[in-house]
């Protein structure tokens, strides 16, 4: 974009912020709306149904095209970008307007795309959300997928003709990967994923030493050893580049990506996207709905984490026959016994998503009613955990033994600080239980 | 406030308001206007009252705005340092979540298995699958409870490693095939099965080649897209596969289309590297010749009961080929016009006098194969003869000839060699 001489303060703010979020549409906050500038305008107006206004630049300048949303009606108007595979960057106002100041200071606070999206309504709960970053060097894929809204991190090494299966097979809402390899791929990668955001960096995010450095710094650790990922190149390269991506787009605060797992050659059956579809497990042939399907024959769960969980397993039978057993072992464990399988199924049905909860928490984009979910959810364990007493087979126990502690200390932390039903919005006040600080009562 | 205006003004039904537009404000209905004192600034005009401002109101204003500010600010503050404290607890959150995830796909799997009556299944390192009454878990559920027929099924990779199953369409050959996919997948993924008994021999790869309608929609040659998946299968397939082919070679003329599946079953069989457990439905009953030449195809069809010209499908897998099509059956029970259906009869009768019986066929493509050799090429439906010279070096025991000998054998296939040309 060719950048206008004469310019006003505010439209100077714009074309800066624009030019450090060149991939992402910019929704710059005016008072009561968000705008958008020229190209982004154009497109925006078109795919949300917006009048094409244009603003006079002042100054003697040229007028430039402009759409915006109103700022209440934004969580709809990004959920219908993001679903649209666009990349949003959005920009606030960070003080009031004051008199006889020419501009006020703006940020941009939040970069929402497909594959990092964390609000409920850009999300589907049954489903986990996947960024998947890939490196391909001398024949060797590397290919890593994290899940920002459940913490879920992964990364693979394998053939390179293996490429296109493993990216069927994850189905991610947004492709990063070296500008070098969109070259040459780009065309192949809108034909057989079209809806799925590509998105370039510059080679040297991949550089191994940088994505070293980079995990070992964030998961504070000497070597990778611990992860099972220390011989791996082009595996790290690609998690590093995930995790630079995913830290400059929340401002580094990723805290709730614990650990990095590596998802090995051999463990799982493979299932190619035309197999998957053929049999019908996810979506059915006729028109690609989830009714009359394996999944939703199956899909009993009493949670969103189960929900995901049971998708995941699906697209991954295991090929261990001491695995497959011991899943075997549990579930014979609750089919013999009806009675503690029902109290299984009531105790989960009052647990919500955990997962979601703490990454919005993490990721600094909770509200005060995720707090008060979590404490609840948290109440909700150890009533499961006593469902599974006299369980005895491995997975059961192992959960009820190591996986289902009982949090009080965090249950209380948030009973004494927040009322019960606090408003959804940090602004609404009200949300401090009383006796927290002398000063507000 | 609103109590020392009401006494200043003596106007009684005085209010003091709150909007967002213009913040706090005073309230006079219409009847009461001339009572407005002077330092009344008029905002707004409402259909019966009118809306005032005054310094001394907004001076309040600003005080109680300025605390309620203040309070919320707090309040921001100790919710970020909260959020802070809870931020730490994310290992043991995860750990949680992870655990209860679990739990509640393990517990799903179990209500699954109690509702539907599924067994466990034996999952082991043979290369035989051996299902009895396995039912199709989707479609079971979309007919009324006991409508549904199990069917009994085995394949093993040293004994009956290609099934080729025949029948006419619509006798439920690809719900089988669809059935035994999803029984092995649902026993290696931990669930219990919907059949009597079930052992599966680990699988490590399920490849399909299903139907031809799906693609269509997409603009793409459904027979190219139809070869692309096949290519994949031979070149990607292991002796612990299982592969399910469903009518191999539609896309394209029934010669075409007959010889390419029956080269793949072929290869299927042959290839060593390859030899995956296959099930072949297919609408060409030409092929189930292929279970007296190649030693691990064994043939399966699914029975009808014919009476007159009533067909009544069975939906039950039964050793032995089907060596008719039944298509005109089909065609008169999808409502076709019945003296079309009586045509159709009478145009087949008339090519089947013409035309030859399969084991006609067989001889006939056994003439042909032997004047193909001759000319220097091979014919596609059997299996080339192999040359007489590496025959007789295959048998030829060195141990007992001497190095004499072994020259003037060589000499002898030289000179044959060289005669051939």
């Amino acid at each position: 974009m060719a950048r206008p001489r004469d310019v006003t303060p505010a439209m100077e703010q714009y074309l800066r912020f624009k030019d450090e979020h060149r991939d992402a549409v910019l929704l710059f906050r005016m008072g009561d709306f968000y705008e958008t500038f020229y190209d982004d305008a154009k497109e925006v107006s078109g795919l949300l149904g917006l009048a094409l206004t244009s603003r006079n630049n002042g100054r003697g300048g040229e007028s430039v095209p402009m759409a915006g949303v109103p700022h209440h009606a934004l969580d709809t108007y990004l959920a219908r970008l993001i679903k649209a595979g666009r990349k949003v960057a959005i920009c606030e106002q960070m003080e009031a307007p004051q008199k006889g100041k020419a501009v006020v200071r703006r940020e941009v606070v939040q970069v929402v795309s497909p594959g990092t999206a964390l609000s409920d309504n850009l999300l589907d709960q049954n489903r986990n959300n996947y960024l998947l970053g890939l490196r391909v060097e001398s024949n060797r894929l590397g290919a890593a997928v994290a899940d920002l809204s459940t913490g879920d991190f992964r990364t693979m090494e394998k053939d390179v003709d293996e490429l296109w299966e493993v990216l069927e097979r994850i189905s991610p809402a947004e492709v990063l990967a070296p500008e070098s390899w969109v070259e040459a791929n780009e065309d192949e990668m809108t034909r057989r994923m079209p809806g799925t955001l590509l998105v370039r960096a510059e080679d040297w995010h991949f550089g191994f030493a940088y994505a070293h450095d980079l995990l070992l710094e964030h998961f504070r650790v000497n070597s990778l050893k611990g992860f099972g990922c220390d011989l791996l190149t082009v595996g790290v390269s690609a998690a590093g580049a995930v995790l630079a991506y995913l830290k400059q787009n929340q401002k580094g605060a990723v805290s709730h990506i614990t650990r990095l797992s590596r998802e090995s050659d051999s463990a799982y059956m493979g299932l190619d996207l035309v197999t998957q579809r053929n049999l019908e497990l996810i979506t059915s042939i006729q028109d690609g709905r989830r009714e009359g399907t394996l999944l939703s024959l199956l899909d009993r769960t009493c949670t969103a984490m189960g929900a995901r969980t049971l998708r995941a397993w699906l697209a991954q039978p295991l090929l261990e026959i001491s695995r497959i057993e011991s899943r075997q072992d549990a579930v014979e464990d609750l089919l013999r016994h009806p009675v503690r399988r029902e109290s299984v199924r009531e105790a989960l049905k009052h647990v919500g998503d955990l997962e979601r909860l703490m990454s919005r928490i993490c990721c600094g984009r909770c509200s005060p009613r995720d707090l008060v979910a979590l404490k609840t959810s948290l109440q909700a364990i150890p009533v499961l955990r006593d469902t599974l007493d006299e369980a005895v087979s491995e997975l059961l126990v192992k959960a009820r033994c190591h996986g289902l502690p009982e949090l009080c200390e965090l249950v209380e932390l948030i009973r004494r600080t927040v009322v019960d039903e606090p408003p959804f919005q940090l602004n609404d006040g009200g949300i401090i239980r009383e006796g927290n600080k002398a000063e507000l009562d | 406030m609103q109590a020392r205006e009401r006494e200043r003004t003596g106007i009684p039904s005085l209010k003091v308001g709150y909007n967002k537009a213009f913040g706090y404000y005073i309230e006079i209905t219409k009847a009461n206007m001339d009572r407005a004192p002077d330092d009344y600034l008029r905002k707004q005009t409402l259909v019966n009252a009118e809306r005032f401002i005054t310094p001394a109101l907004k001076e309040w204003e600003a005080k109680i705005l300025g605390a309620d500010e203040r309070a919320k600010e707090l309040e921001k503050e100790l919710f970020q340092q909260l959020r802070g404290e809870v931020e730490a607890w994310v290992d043991e959150v995860q750990r949680t979540a992870r655990a209860v995830a679990v739990v509640d796909v393990l517990a799903c799997l179990a209500e699954v298995a109690a509702v539907n009556d599924y067994v466990r299944p034996e999952v082991d390192e043979s290369t035989g699958i051996d299902i009895r009454e396995g039912r199709h878990p989707v479609v079971e559920g979309l007919l009324p409870a006991g409508k549904f027929v199990p069917n009994d099924f085995f394949v093993d990779g040293e004994r009956e490693q290609v099934l080729i199953i025949t029948g006419p369409n619509m006798a439920g050959k690809s719900t089988i095939l669809r059935q035994i996919g999803l029984i092995v997948l649902l026993a290696q993924l931990g669930s219990f099965v919907p059949a009597r008994t079930a052992r599966v021999g680990v699988v490590d790869r399920i490849f399909t080649r299903v139907g031809a309608s799906d693609n269509l929609a997409r603009g793409e040659s459904t027979f190219l897209v139809e070869m692309n998946e096949s290519a994949n299968i031979l070149n990607n397939a292991s002796p612990r596969s299982l592969v399910l082919l469903d009518e191999i070679g539609r896309g394209t003329s029934t010669f075409d289309g007959l010889s390419i599946a029956w080269a793949m079953t072929e290869y299927l069989h042959d290839t060593a590297s390859i030899q995956p457990r296959t099930l072949f439905a297919t609408h060409y009953h030409e092929l189930t010749e292929l279970e007296e030449s190649l030693a691990r195809v064994k043939n399966y069809s699914v029975a009808v009961r014919k009476e007159g010209d009533n067909v009544t499908f069975l939906h039950r897998l039964v050793p032995g080929g089907c060596d008719h099509s039944y298509g005109i059956e089909v065609a008169r029970l999808a409502g076709m016009p019945r003296n079309l259906i009586a045509r159709a009869r009478e145009v087949l009768r008339t090519l089947e006098a013409n035309d030859l019986t399969p084991s006609e066929r067989k001889t006939q493509a056994s003439v042909s194969r032997e004047a193909a050799v001759a000319g220097g090429q091979m014919n596609l439906f059997d299996r080339p003869p192999e040359d007489p010279v590496l025959t007789e070096l295959r048998k030829l025991d060195l141990g007992k000839t001497t190095p004499l000998e072994a020259l003037v054998t060589l000499d002898r296939w030289k000179k044959e060699m060289e005669g051939r040309k």
